[in-house]
């Protein structure tokens, strides 16, 4: 009869500080990290020109610019409830026409579900592209292609975040319980509705808050989308500042702030709702 | 085709990437109406050759037929789908869609016979909800068929699985380890409806168990598989001590199964 063998945990080191030669090895692979990673954060600050005394050479100026924003030009107000409606609308229209572009190119990108490796494949790489163009590049190709306006605002808005939700998409299918797939399967059920009854109520909770959070972020991102002409209140902000109108520009900040936190606002209820 | 072989299993191997032999040759013909049991320790192959008969696994090489005709291969116009309708299945796991109704998940068992579109809303005909409603009173269950499947006790979910496999109007419920995780009490009532309906329905049944003695309490047949190949396949009152080592791999080890945690503990003899 062989004897189990029973775990032991080996004594502490009362000599201290003894070490093998490996030990010592990780030590400096350790210490060359660190110094890699402290030389890389250098060099980027020269490249970007970081520099303390400059920022508070600085400080008179930016006190000198914010006394000159006050007080806020609330006259304008009423001028400015137009363009906020306008952002609103250009963030809603963008994140409803980026879910429908997501769901298929997430149901085609999750590893599990993806019909055929090429159309798994294809799929990533469109996320990714939608991805990596941000949503200012976006609006700024759209502004050239069909004109100045909220159109355009909407497009970038939709391509953008197409890409950013068809990714979550796809991770919350991947992470589906997969018992439940196959027991669907194991039914002759096709596959659309396998999809409907065994993928769909497990991502439903997680897919509605994804989209809620989209949305939040594209009405804070509809608020500049007016920089390159795409619509909504970034036209009047930048406008202002162009004129030097910085009691207008101050307004028009609080306009925006007020407009995002209550999307905000609104958003986090409906999510704690569904969750 | 012999008369009455619902399935016919021949020279089936199945490999799995990374070189795990799963089956070795198995071959096993069931008739119909039979209630067999499939005995074995863990990683003997058992899920593995339950599921090849459903198509859920593709064998590396060898068959199985259902009535005649080769699972999954598109023969005579027959699909995969149209043979899986006659396969039930329930699972250890129960495998139930957690967030939806108990009554959905019935009528998930009646999504082959229903039109793509509407099925996929949620939308059947009245008589599908009825034959649902029955089902689950078969089991038991009727009262429970508006709740969420995940309010019901593991005993019940696994109740439900059965309802879902019956409204398949199945020729045959294929169960791997559908007791492992219940506590004695539900796992008799699980066993006795699942030897209620092969008695009244005539539906073959085919059950994998971890539970010696609970197999040679409701089998007719008992078949044992170990490493991959079918080592016993005899009457359940004819098995023997020797059998039961010869499952088990010999008088060394015994796999005994702990049913309130579980999992399996290897017990020396
Ligand atoms: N998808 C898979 N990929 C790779 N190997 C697998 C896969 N499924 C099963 N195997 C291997 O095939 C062998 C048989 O597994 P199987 O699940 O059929 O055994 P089992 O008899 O059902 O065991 P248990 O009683 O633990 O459920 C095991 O060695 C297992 O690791
Ligand atoms: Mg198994």
């Amino acid at each position: 009869m062989s004897e189990l063998k029973r775990p032991v945990l080996p004594p502490t080191d009362r000599d201290g500080r003894r070490q093998s030669g490996l030990e010592k090895l990780l030590y400096l692979q350790r210490a060359l990290i660190i110094g890699f990673v402290l030389a890389v954060y250098l060099w980027s600050a020269r490249g970007t020109n970081l520099s303390l005394p400059e920022l508070i050479e600085g400080f008179p100026h930016m006190a000198d610019f914010f006394s000159r924003m006050l007080p806020p030009n609330l006259a304008i107000l009423k001028d400015l409830v137009r363009p906020t409606v306008e952002t609103v609308q250009i963030a809603l229209w963008g994140t409803s026409l980026a879910v429908l572009l997501a769901i298929p190119l997430g149901l085609l990108a999750a590893r599990n579900i993806a019909p055929h490796p090429t159309l798994y494949a294809t799929a990533r790489f469109i996320l990714n592209a939608l991805r990596s163009i941000s949503e200012m590049v976006f609006a700024l190709i759209f502004v050239t292609a069909v004109g100045l306006g909220p159109f355009p605002g909407v497009l970038a808005l939709a391509f953008h975040s197409a890409g950013m939700l068809g990714k979550f998409y796809a991770e919350a299918i991947e992470n589906i319980d997969p018992g439940v797939v196959e027991a669907l399967e194991a039914t002759g059920a096709h596959k659309l509705q396998v999809i409907a009854f065994g993928v769909v109520p497990q991502v439903l909770p997680e897919f509605i808050a994804y989209n809620l959070y989209r949305l939040e972020h594209n009405v804070r991102q509809a608020t500049v989308l007016g920089l390159v002409g795409a619509g909504g209140i970034g036209f009047e902000l930048i406008t202002s500042m162009r004129l030097f109108k910085y009691p207008d520009t101050a307004a028009i900040l609080m306009m925006i702030l007020a407009t995002v936190t209550l999307v905000d606002y609104l958003s986090s209820r409906l999510r704690a709702r569904v969750i | 085709m012999k008369i009455g072989a619902v399935i016919k299993i021949s020279g089936l191997n199945k490999d799995f990437p990374g070189g795990v032999r799963a089956l070795r040759g198995v071959s096993l013909e069931v008739r119909a109406g039979e209630f067999l049991l499939m005995l074995g320790s863990s990683g003997a192959g058992k899920s593995t050759l339950l599921r090849c008969i459903n198509g859920l696994v593709a064998p590396t090489s060898g068959r199985v037929e259902l009535n005649g005709v080769p699972v999954g291969a598109g023969v005579k116009n027959i699909s995969l789908r149209e043979q899986r309708k006659s396969v039930g299945m329930i699972f250890q796991q129960f495998n139930l869609v957690r967030r939806l109704r108990v009554l959905d998940n019935v009528l998930c068992g009646r999504l082959y016979y229903n039109p793509l579109l509407s099925s996929c809303f949620n939308i059947f005909p009245q008589r599908d909800v009825q034959f649902a409603l029955s089902c689950l009173e078969r089991v038991g269950l009727r009262e429970k068929a508006y709740q969420r499947a995940d309010t019901l006790s593991g005993g019940q979910q696994q109740r439900v699985g059965i309802a879902r496999a019956l409204v398949q109007q199945p020729q045959v419920i294929l169960a791997d380890e559908p007791v492992a995780s219940l506590d004695p009490k539900s796992a008799r009532t699980v066993m006795d409806i699942l030897r209620e309906i092969n008695q009244q329905d005539g539906i073959t049944v085919i059950a994998s168990l971890h539970d010696v003695d609970l197999a040679l309490e409701y089998a007719r047949r008992v078949v044992g598989v170990r490493e991959g190949a079918v080592v016993v396949d005899k009457a359940a009152v004819k098995l023997t001590p020797k059998d039961i080592e010869n499952i088990y791999g010999g008088a060394k080890e015994q796999e005994v199964y702990d049913g309130t945690y579980g999992r399996l503990e290897y017990v020396r003899a």
